[in-house]
């Protein structure tokens, strides 16, 4: 403890250390992160009963649980997961798909050629 | 002697006067959640983005001086904001002040739509784009890299895959590589009392709560001590930046994505890979041995979370190149924030950065 504390914050810092040293070996033993483990699963296992029973009763009313919500949700980001990487696989085959300009009605352009003016053709200046 | 004891008796009773005076004002700001180190103090611009990958890039006043641009990222834990946390202590602001051209690539929040994002995602297809639009915007040919923490085991893991890659050089900032020494809980996941899936949530994510629960439970009195702290200096307004700064960064961690959470058990902590050389990129093994990037490896002697034997193990990993190690007096946290962060460890980092850069002007 530095000397140049106030003396609240020495006495502060020796009991501070005198609870926090055993805890933090309490904390950092095998049994403590087995008793947190077993405390989450029970916690999960109880979490998991409730929304069956829950489950069990909203879709006895034909009404969707919030497993079937999540369950869609998890359908859905695959899906978009999916999307993602078919659009990467496009860009890298044809990197210059990205680059074109999306055409919006009256534009002048269809694609790469520019549309010229009617009786202008491209084969008479040829 | 008495003489002398009186006047300081009477000092010392007004300075506490004083500071409680201001004591009192903080405490009020505090308690109405007063703002001390507004977040992004250094302005930036997001100049390339892939789903939730940002990367900044930081305005400068003057054109860059030193070459090659630097980009630094973290892994996925934290919040990219560790690297420009508060005015008068932001990496990013050191950076620039030594002439380089800085960007930050903040791999964004994952929801349930990241739940199956992979290594690959990051590593072969996010950061390699990203390098590639750091070497665009900076018009250079390469860049250096500074990871921090799990940041510094994604660079290496993704050169190995990736050697080709234009990286001139590489830093890592207390960067765990030999995960037999992380603690109980990796223990715990190494030896398969923790099962993966146990800990994902219901979108297939490690909840942030989770991350930041399992860093608190290291020091139960952590929060007392931080009060009393507070306490101590709560009339102190520069003392109040890096407290709120540092508080905020220390509980906000996001979700991990639930596919890479399963590879990097599976590689890094069970196959312990770096150590082993048995790490794996799409579907293919890697080398570590090819990476010949010159690298600095930064270690904390006082880091409590990435112990000195898992971060000083990257000299024996990387065969290929020249690895320098800097032991620096400092923890986990204090490494990159904090006065003697700013004044001797991050100087220290940038001097060898400096060392292997190339000034332009």
């Amino acid at each position: 403890v530095p000397a140049d504390q106030p003396p609240w914050r020495r006495v502060f810092d020796g009991v501070e250390r005198i609870v926090g040293e055993p805890l933090e070996e309490l904390v950092a033993s095998r049994r403590f992160i087995d008793v947190a483990l077993f405390k989450r699963q029970a916690e999960r296992a109880a979490r998991g009963a409730v929304d069956g029973a829950a489950g069990t009763f909203l879709h006895f009313l034909n009404v969707p649980a919030r497993t079937d919500v999540r369950q869609l949700s998890r359908q859905v980001a695959a899906l978009g997961a999916d999307v993602r990487s078919l659009s990467a696989e496009v860009g890298r085959l044809a990197p210059d798909v990205g680059d074109r300009k999306v055409l919006e009605p009256g534009d002048d352009e269809v694609g790469d050629r520019r549309v010229l003016p009617s009786g202008d053709d491209e084969s008479d200046r040829a | 002697v008495p003489d002398l004891a009186i006047p300081s008796v009477l000092d010392g009773a007004l300075r506490e006067i004083e500071r409680t005076g201001l004591r009192a004002r903080n405490g009020i700001k505090y308690v109405r959640g007063g703002e001390w180190a507004p977040l992004g103090p250094t302005p930036s611009d997001v100049v390339w983005a892939r789903g939730k990958t940002r990367l900044r890039r930081y305005r400068r006043d003057t054109p860059a001086r030193m070459q090659p641009p630097v980009l630094a990222f973290l892994g996925l834990v934290g919040r990219a904001y560790v690297f420009d946390l508060w005015k008068g202590n932001s990496i990013v602001q050191l950076l620039l002040d030594a002439g380089f051209d800085v960007f930050v690539l903040d791999w964004g929040e994952p929801d349930h739509e990241d739940a199956a994002n992979t290594l690959e995602t990051y590593l072969q297809d996010h950061l390699p784009q990203a390098i590639a639009a750091v070497c665009s915007e900076a018009e250079a040919q390469e860049v250096s890299v500074i990871g921090y923490c799990m940041g510094g085991a994604f660079a290496v893991h993704a050169l190995a895959a990736q050697p080709e890659l234009p990286v001139r050089n590489l830093v890592t900032i207390a960067t765990p590589f030999d995960f037999a020494h992380l603690g109980p809980v990796i223990d715990a996941l190494r030896d398969g009392r923790i099962a993966c899936r146990s800990m994902l949530d219901e979108y297939g994510n490690v909840p942030g709560s989770l991350v930041r629960q399992s860093f608190k439970s290291r020091k139960p009195t952590g929060d007392l001590v931080r009060y009393a702290n507070l306490w101590q200096n709560l009339w102190n307004d520069e003392y109040m930046e890096g407290y709120q700064a540092i508080g905020r960064w220390l509980h906000d961690h996001v979700p991990v994505p639930g596919a890479v959470f399963e590879q990097v058990v599976e590689q890094w902590i069970r196959d312990n890979g770096f150590v082993t050389d048995r790490l794996r990129l799409g579907r293919r093994r890697v080398r570590l041995e090819q990476i010949q990037v010159p690298t600095l490896a930064v270690l904390a002697e006082r880091d409590d979370i990435c112990p000195e034997p898992s971060t000083a193990a990257i000299a024996e990993i990387l065969t290929g190149g020249s690895v320098d190690l800097m032991r620096l007096d400092a923890g986990h946290a204090s490494i990159t924030s904090g006065r003697r962060a700013v004044k001797v460890t991050l100087p220290e980092i940038f001097g060898w950065l400096a060392r292997h850069s190339e000034e332009t002007a």
